[in-house]
């Protein structure tokens, strides 16, 4: 119930939800009111009093009429507040996902934010167009047809109210094995996918060793098991048919038995034997589905509250201060710098100190997973170290506002990730008011020129649909060409040329080292052109920096380097 | 619906298929049975209340009874036998459809990823079952159901069947138009639902760079420019179900006060008993509580033939002749082990991969392609498997041009390594086991031992009999890699064929694996796509393939020599990094 007050908080237009349940009220009303109007119409048929018989009908007839509009009213009503009510929903939590702290969103896997966009989003209208009509209309016509049926015999309807436990109980009891084979029928079916899914996914191996056979016999095996358990399954439910049948029916002949007595008796119309008859169904319907209902009910709140989480989750520090980074010679500086990733125990960085100068050049570089990339974080205020100060830019970070900081330093990101739009969009998102001409000028600097030009609609090729057409390696020059142009003081590269071939790599580094005189760049890489190239050298093991050099220094006196690209030497240029 | 479609999945019914149809008619029979005589059934009761005659009402009571206690029993018997033989048919369906996959040549399997086809193993077969289980049965119960109804009111009055068959027509028509409404809105929302996800699929991986370049608002309105339109399908949806609900409301409650209104008009007239007006009122309700589910059902063929159109296709696809028996392919004396003669491959028109490749392998060489990632290294190999066939030129094995031979005889002679090697849920032993079905445990024990993994297998609790989980995730990737090196030494093929892993693997599984495969190189004939120097430096010959060319080939003492060779300048830029840099 709090996930729901949750929901009407976040959904507009609420009038419309309170449409929708008059609506079914109204509806659950009329129910008995025909089922009244019927008992009416058949007694002046059977007395013979046209006139009462004629008016009745025609009364009938409205409400019929009535009936179809309150469907429709309802229908659009829960639908509209749903459809707009979850567009509010989605936008809100993308736009809180958008700015969420990125240790958050590392603790999950994306996936699980897609499923509760996508899954969970989908219980939520579920919910509000389909079970939640269930779950009043239902009860609310079972309430009155109690109500009228105790008004028209209460000796009937005592004796149906003491029926009906008995056949929904039995029906419980009897599903008990039916829910277990059914069970072990998708836990052997299970198995049998999983043989296909090795299968497909190991297919070279299965076609270079002829495993054809071997397979079809375990996928066989595993089917016929499976088929074993669908028969039994059909068993269980077809023992369950023949029992729901018998109490299906049980109260409908024992009424007609009863009342057929009472009404030759004349204790009861025939009009009203016939209206028991039909509001049998809905006080013995809502009782054998409400635990269903209830159910669903309850998984789709888990549903809705998994969505509704996201809003609470911790975003990103606000606030801050801007100030002028031309001041001071030193551009980045980690003083006794820890920090652990909360999903991980161990520490990714541990008492990091080392300060780069304004106009240094210098690279990152150590064995993969020792922490590099997490610099790079910290420097843009990705995560807050847990112990020590780093100071950017001429100011401690932690009062620079991060977006006037992330305005003044720029990203060359490993995986080469483009955004949606046409590519010149994506460079000059670097500085939004540059001409189209600095736009080639920084693409022809990341040797991106010439293959855009080659596209089939060269700077105005939309990325998204030539994805797939571009490499990894123009990717990169992409990112190249957008951090150029943005021309920051600061200019991170995490592996920028990791699928670049190492002829374009020796040029856009040539080209790199003219247009970036001046700027701080801080590399991390393991290419060993980029690394011979820099200023300076920072070794990097375990978390902490081991060493730092020129490149000579290095491999003189440090092991760490040494044994980084002995094992290099190894390994044959891509 | 296509009949050859549903006729042909009748077909794996096989000898069950006339208790299939015996069950399926009788459920149907006996479900209409109960309608009509319920229907006739209070036709009597209220005649004899109301005229008072307690004999007929005591009499038709256990009539009844003994009609439904028949009901009761016949009834989950055929009910038994129906489900019994779809899920005899759905196993037969899963198995031929499981044997067609794997038959299927390999480029299908790299064109999809596999995904394609293992939602056809499950979800197609899934829906094509339904066809059998509520498709048929809902569509058989209700027609004969509608038919027994209207022939019950047609005996009693005409024009009662009339009104009758005139709402349950109307029913039919507005379900079929509202299913094909639906499927088209469904589609819309469903494709507009598709993009939108992509989009915070965008969001969520780009976040890094999104922040860096304070990129947020950007995708936002993005996101919601396409929000919007998830939005606008929906309530183009939201729009035509409101309006079925009315239809439907109009249909099945007008349908029930209209026919009572008839009826009970005719009852005034004296035309017909009261009893019998209430008869026609309950046969059209359990009629339209049928048709309740009819948009279902028109769905559900929808979608079943549609699952059904899908399987057959790939049934239908063309097969790979992989030959009979296990006989292995002999390999001529005296002619090269391996030729490649002017061999041209191109994947997709137009796009060529491997342009005029001849080369040739001696029995016993160890012969090493190298070049730039995307050159067509791996493709070599896959043509040499069969996996692919050559666009231009011949491929000798032997001596024997593989284009007459059977795939299955080709990779017979053939052991195959690819680059991210697989293991099977199974055992240590059953995966190795897999390079020669029936080997002995002694043979699997030597063929762990060159391979370098004995000492890891009996390191472990259960020894041979440790799973290695499916894809082999329970082991290591150095741990993966020997064993499927085992089970290619256990396959004692002639010609070995490896294509190393990009990733590095832990220095002490590197080591062993090249111990292994030197030892082995010494009596076979070895083919290696290399990513190491290590591999390479003695080989008997280095090909160096860049843009699906040979641009180089000789030893590596010779290939280092080249000036500003295309060997060379890959060796050099190794060495940039090395510890005394060289000057460029």
């Amino acid at each position: 119930m709090r996930v729901l007050g949750r929901i009407l908080a976040v959904f507009p237009r609420r009038a419309l939800l309170g449409v929708a349940i008059m609506a079914l009220v109204a509806l659950a009303l009329l129910e008995i009111a025909i089922n009244h109007l019927l008992r009416l119409i058949l007694d002046s048929a059977v007395a013979g009093h046209m006139e009462a018989a004629a008016r009745s009908m025609f009364a009938a007839g409205g409400i019929v009429l009535f009936q179809i509009l309150l469907q429709w009213l309802q229908a659009r009503a829960a639908g509209t507040y749903s459809e707009t009510g979850l567009r509010v929903l989605r936008e809100k939590v993308v736009g809180h996902v958008a700015f969420l702290r990125t240790s958050a969103l590392e603790e999950k896997h994306s996936g699980d934010y897609i499923s509760r966009l996508t899954n969970d989003e989908g219980a939520i209208r579920q919910f509000l167009t389909g079970t939640l009509r269930e779950a009043i209309f239902a009860p609310l016509a079972a309430l009155g047809a109690l109500i009228y049926l105790s008004m028209v015999s209460w000796q009937l309807t005592l004796v149906c109210l003491v029926i009906l436990p008995i056949t929904v109980v039995g029906a419980m009891i009897l599903s008990r094995p039916l829910d277990f084979t059914a069970t072990q029928y998708q836990q052997r079916l299970a198995l049998a996918n999983a043989v296909a899914r090795d299968a497909l996914r190991g297919m070279a191996v299965v076609k270079a060793y002829a495993l054809n056979q071997v397979l079809t016999r375990r996928y066989d095996q595993e089917v016929n098991e499976s088929v074993r358990s669908a028969t039994a399954m059909g068993r269980h439910q077809s023992t369950m048919q023949g029992f729901s049948l018998v109490t299906g029916l049980a109260p409908f002949i024992i009424c007609f038995g009863l009342g057929g007595y009472w009404v030759m008796a004349g204790r009861l119309s025939p009009g009203s034997l016939l209206v028991f008859v039909g509001l049998l169904n809905h006080l013995a319907w809502p009782l054998s589905t409400l635990p269903q209902v209830i159910g669903r009910m309850a998984q789709e709140m888990v549903s809705a509250a998994r969505v509704l989480d996201i809003l609470e989750q911790a975003k990103e520090r606000e606030g801050g201060s801007v100030f002028d980074p031309s001041s001071g010679k030193t551009m980045i500086a980690f003083r006794d710098v820890s920090f652990c990733h909360e999903s991980r125990r161990e520490r990714t960085l541990r008492t990091l100190t080392f300060s780069i100068g304004t106009g240094e050049k210098v690279a990152l570089v150590g064995p993969s997973g020792c922490g590099k990339s997490t610099v790079l974080d910290l420097i843009l205020g990705f995560h807050e170290p847990d112990e020590g100060d780093i100071r950017v830019l001429g100011a401690p970070l932690e009062e620079w506002e991060l977006g006037a900081l992330r305005d003044k330093v720029a990203l060359v990101p490993q995986d080469g990730y483009l955004f949606p739009g046409t590519i010149s969009d994506n460079i000059a998102l670097g500085d939004p008011g540059a001409s189209f001409e600095r736009v080639i000028a920084a693409a022809q600097a990341a040797e991106a020129h010439a293959f855009i030009m080659g596209l089939p609609g060269g700077y105005e090729t939309d990325t998204g649909e030539a994805g797939g057409n571009l490499s990894a390696g123009q990717r990169q020059r992409i990112c190249i060409a957008r951090a150029l142009l943005k021309g920051s003081p600061l200019i991170l590269f995490d592996e920028p040329t990791s699928a670049l071939d190492y002829s374009v790599e020796a040029k856009v580094t040539t080209n790199l080292g003219k247009i970036l005189a001046g700027k701080t760049i801080l590399v991390v890489t393991h290419r060993p052109g980029i690394v011979a190239g820099v200023d300076r050298i920072l070794v990097m093991e375990h978390g902490t920096i081991v060493d730092s050099g020129t490149h000579a220094q290095l491999a003189e006196r440090c092991s760490a380097f040494q044994r980084l690209y002995s094992r290099e030497r190894q390994e044959v240029a891509r | 619906m296509k009949r050859g479609a549903f006729g042909r999945l009748l077909g794996y019914m096989r000898e069950s298929l006339p208790a299939y149809i015996i069950a399926l008619l009788s459920v149907s029979v006996l479900t209409a049975g109960m309608q009509v005589y319920g229907a006739h059934f209070t036709r009597m009761m209220l005649d004899a209340a109301i005229a008072g005659d307690t004999a007929l009402l005591s009499s038709g009571l256990q009539r009844l009874t003994l009609v439904l206690l028949g009901v009761v029993i016949l009834m989950p018997h055929a009910n038994h036998v129906f489900l019994a033989s779809c899920a005899k048919a759905t196993g037969n369906l899963r198995r031929d459809v499981f044997a067609g996959v794997l038959g299927l040549p390999f480029m299908h399997f790299e064109r999809e990823h596999g995904g394609g086809l293992l939602s056809s193993l499950t979800n197609d077969i899934h829906e094509a079952e339904q066809a059998y289980m509520n498709t048929v049965s809902g569509a058989a119960s209700l027609g004969i159901t509608g038919l027994a109804s209207a022939a019950y009111l047609a005996l009693l009055e005409w024009r009662l069947a009339a009104f009758a068959l005139a709402v349950g027509g109307c029913t039919l028509m507005v379900k079929s138009l509202q299913a094909r409404r639906l499927r088209v809105m469904g589609r819309e929302v469903q494709d507009a639902r598709a993009d939108l996800t992509s989009r915070l699929v965008d969001i969520l991986t780009g976040t890094r760079v999104i922040r860096a370049f304070n990129a947020q608002s950007l995708l936002l309105s993005d996101y919601e420019r396409r929000s919007v339109h998830v939005y606008r399908a929906s309530m183009k949806r939201v729009r035509w179900n409101a309006l079925f609900a009315g239809s439907d409301a109009l249909l099945k409650t007008g349908g029930l006060v209209g026919i009572l209104l008839l009826g009970v008009w005719m009852a005034m007239q004296g035309i017909i008993t009261i009893g019998a007006a209430v008869a026609s009122l309950q046969l059209l309700w359990g009629v339209s509580a049928l048709s309740a589910s009819l948009g279902g059902v028109i769905a559900g063929v929808q979608s079943s033939m549609a699952a059904a159109d899908r399987l057959f296709e790939l049934l239908d696809a063309d097969k790979e002749s992989v030959g009979e028996g296990n006989d292995r392919l002999p390999l001529k004396q005296g002619e090269p082990a391996i030729e490649f003669r002017h061999v041209s491959f191109q994947y997709e028109p137009g796009i060529p991969v491997l342009h005029d490749i001849s080369l040739h392998v001696e029995p016993g060489q160890l012969v090493a392609i190298v070049g730039p990632s995307g050159g067509g290294k791996s493709t070599v190999l896959k043509l040499l498997l069969g996996f692919y066939r050559p666009t231009q030129g011949q491929i000798l094995i032997g001596g024997q041009d593989s284009s007459d031979c059977p795939a299955g005889r080709i990779r017979s002679a053939m052991a195959y390594m690819p680059q991210d090697d697989y293991l099977f849920a199974g055992t240590v032993a059953e995966n190795i086991a897999l390079g020669c079905p029936g080997a002995s445990p002694t043979a699997i024990a030597e063929a762990a031992r060159k391979a370098g993994v004995d000492d890891f297998i009996a390191a472990m609790e259960m020894g041979y009999n440790t799973p290695v989980g499916e894809g082999g995730g329970q082991v290591s990737g150095g741990q993966r890699e020997r064993i499927a090196l085992a089970r290619a030494i256990l396959k004692d093929a002639p010609i070995l064929l490896l294509d190393e892993p990009t990733a590095a693997l832990d220095e002490q599984s590197q080591l062993l694996v090249q111990q292994a495969i030197e030892s082995l190189a010494a009596e076979r004939t070895v083919l290696v796509v290399a990513h190491r120097l290590s591999t390479i430096e003695n080989a008997d010959r280095i090909v160096v393939i860049a843009d699906g060319r040979i641009v180089e080939t000789g030893k590596h003492s010779q290939l280092i020599k080249l000036p500003d060779g295309a060997y060379q300048q890959m060796y050099r830029h190794r060495r940039t990094a090395g510890v005394q840099p060289v000057s460029h």
